[in-house]
């Protein structure tokens, strides 16, 4: 994968495997506070007001659960590239809401971590949750270019049943 | 399990699991607008300042402090209303509602939760309330809006058989002070606030004197079933 003069495989499965685990803890995080709170969700949702009353409910009681997917089978390490690129899909959803909120002027919390909703003209941090949006990003991206990582099932769907540190996911 | 066959596999997986969460979506899917039932309040109210009194004296007496701009408050009526009212009507519960006004700065011109909590209380003194409490969340005007203006307060009361005295009512203010003051008692209770926030918000649920988690969907069955 790589030329002679860079980082061995090796070294980029461990960082790749870092990089894996770090985007599962995101989403079982953010989806269990989500999933634990569905009124509070619903609210966040609304107050992104984009979309109709009749889809805020699907979508409040889908994304929590859709979350905690994505982080199951980040841990897992199952279609590890797959993964990232919906991860990433979905970060961009993310995204653009908070762009959109910001751009519209409406004065909301981004509810990415639970919470969520109106809250005062002058307690919102767009910026902010917009650049750790990113580097979430950043971390989907990395796997979408590199899903081989260590201790993966993808290395042992892969090799049919060998040793699970082997490296060679999706 | 494992075998050479490797590299579709991962694509099935990511599906199954995906499907499962849809399927435990469903499952456990506690707010869907239209999930509450229906039902018609058989039960009176009585006034005294801006707390309604919502049924007889019952072994559980539930607190909901409410404001009707905020969103939560909508999402809790949508899930629960119609369970509570039919908790009421059966004995197991009194409720008082204590309309609070909160968001008074987030309608444009200000004070829509104020007006409509007046117009609430207003309702109760009408003998509406509970068909009023229902239409005002269900058609609850969004933050950031203008709100309802009076008038419009006043015509989604005669849809739900408002008497003539009632629009001398909501336009006179009659219980804005009130509500006012138990607003700013609200907010100086600390008993009402949750487990590590420094303020009050809405939708409160009190039973029985102690500060109910209403994120569990159960929480009405719990007090229903003792």
């Amino acid at each position: 994968m790589r030329t002679s003069t860079g980082p061995s495989p090796r070294v980029l499965d461990a960082l790749g495997t870092v990089v894996r685990l770090g985007l599962a803890a995101v989403w079982l995080v953010s989806g269990a506070i989500k999933a634990s709170d569905p009124l509070q969700t619903h609210a966040a949702v609304q107050a992104y007001r984009v979309l109709p009353r009749s889809l805020v409910g699907v979508v409040a009681g889908g994304l929590p659960w859709f979350e905690l997917a994505l982080g199951l089978l980040l841990v897992l390490g199952v279609g590890t590239r797959l993964v990232a690129v919906l991860s990433g899909l979905l970060l961009l959803v993310f995204i653009a809401g908070v762009t959109q909120a910001w751009a519209r002027g409406l004065a909301i919390d981004c509810g990415c971590f639970g919470g969520g909703g109106e809250v005062g003209a002058d307690q919102t941090s767009y910026g902010t949750e917009l650049l750790r949006d990113s580097g979430f990003m950043v971390l989907a991206v990395w796997l979408m270019i590199r899903p081989s990582t260590l201790l993966a099932l993808d290395g042992v769907l892969a090799r049919g049943g060998g040793p699970l540190l082997s490296g060679e996911g999706a | 399990m494992a075998t050479k066959s490797g590299n579709l596999k991962p694509v099935y997986i990511v599906i199954g699991v995906l499907v499962i969460a849809g399927l435990a979506a469903w499952t456990f899917a506690s707010f869907r607008t239209s999930s509450s039932e229906q039902v018609a309040a058989t039960y009176s109210t009585t006034v005294s300042g801006s707390v309604v009194t919502a049924g007889k004296a019952a072994p559980t007496t539930v607190d909901i402090y409410e404001d009707f701009l905020c969103p939560i408050c909508g999402n809790f009526e949508a899930r629960d209303g119609g369970a509570i009212t039919k908790a009421i009507n059966d004995g197991k519960i009194q409720v008082r509602y204590h309309p609070v006004a909160i968001l008074n700065r987030a309608t444009n011109p200000p004070g829509y939760s104020l007006r409509a909590g007046n117009a609430a209380v207003c309702s109760a003194d009408a003998g509406f309330f509970a068909a009023y409490h229902t239409k005002l969340f269900a058609e609850q005007p969004s933050e950031g809006s203008a709100g309802l203006t009076d008038q419009e307060l006043i015509a989604k009361g005669q849809e739900v058989g408002a008497p003539a005295t009632f629009a001398q009512c909501v336009t006179s203010g009659k219980h804005a002070k009130a509500i006012s003051a138990e607003t700013q008692r609200a907010g100086k209770d600390t008993s009402l606030r949750a487990e590590g926030s420094k303020s009050f918000g809405t939708p409160t649920v009190v039973v029985n004197g102690k500060r109910a988690d209403i994120s569990d969907n159960q929480w009405l069955d719990n007090v229903t079933q003792q």
